[in-house]
């Protein structure tokens, strides 16, 4: 039994280059984890990442957490693929392998 | 869960995994952890993660384990992006 609203996580991460299910919007972020992850992405050289903020949707949240079996908030997505939260991405970025898939 | 026991799972993941914890709140329930194995060879970020995860899974969902800050690197990824002396 999968959620109802899966296939449209799915949709979203499938036509955006970049996306954050984040808490907040990337100009009002409301969780400091949320605020960091964008700042990381902006970077990185993505000013304006496609953005979901999970405390408008419980429904989009719950079918996130069934999506990616990750427990916390922001999830980040490069090119279809789930990359992980503020800590993963920060790292990356310091390894230089965010760059990397942001180009590749 | 003490940090030798949190040390003790988290090196059963392969061996030779070594890996240091840090208590964060003192608390026992609020852990930083860097972790260097083998076992992450060829593996993403994320699925590194999803590995220690795994093998603390009933801590996690039993909340005994509530944070848990991840640093994990192959031995070949802490040579070159590890913490330098």
């Amino acid at each position: 039994m999968s959620h109802p609203l899966v296939p449209e996580v799915e949709k979203m991460v499938k036509n955006n280059d970049v996306v954050i299910f984040m808490k907040g919007s990337p100009e009002f972020p409301m969780c400091g984890f949320s605020a960091r992850a964008v700042s990381v992405l902006k970077a990185a050289g993505i000013e304006k990442p496609a953005s979901f903020d999970v405390l408008s949707d419980d429904d989009m949240w719950g079918a996130l957490e069934e999506f990616t079996e990750w427990p916390t908030v922001p999830q980040i997505f490069i090119k279809g693929k789930f990359i992980g939260g503020s800590d993963i991405i920060m790292e990356m970025y310091e390894r230089g392998e965010l760059q990397e898939q942001l180009k590749g | 869960m003490t940090a030798d026991q949190l040390k003790g799972r988290i090196e059963t993941l392969h061996p030779g995994t070594l890996a240091q914890v840090t208590d964060l709140t003192g608390t026992q329930d609020h852990w930083q952890v860097t972790i260097v194995s083998q076992a992450f060879e060829g593996k993403s970020m994320i699925e590194q993660q999803r590995l220690v995860m795994a093998i603390l899974k009933s801590e996690i969902d039993s909340n005994e384990v509530h944070a848990l800050t991840m640093k994990t690197y192959t031995p070949a990824q802490y040579e070159k992006f590890g913490p330098k002396p």
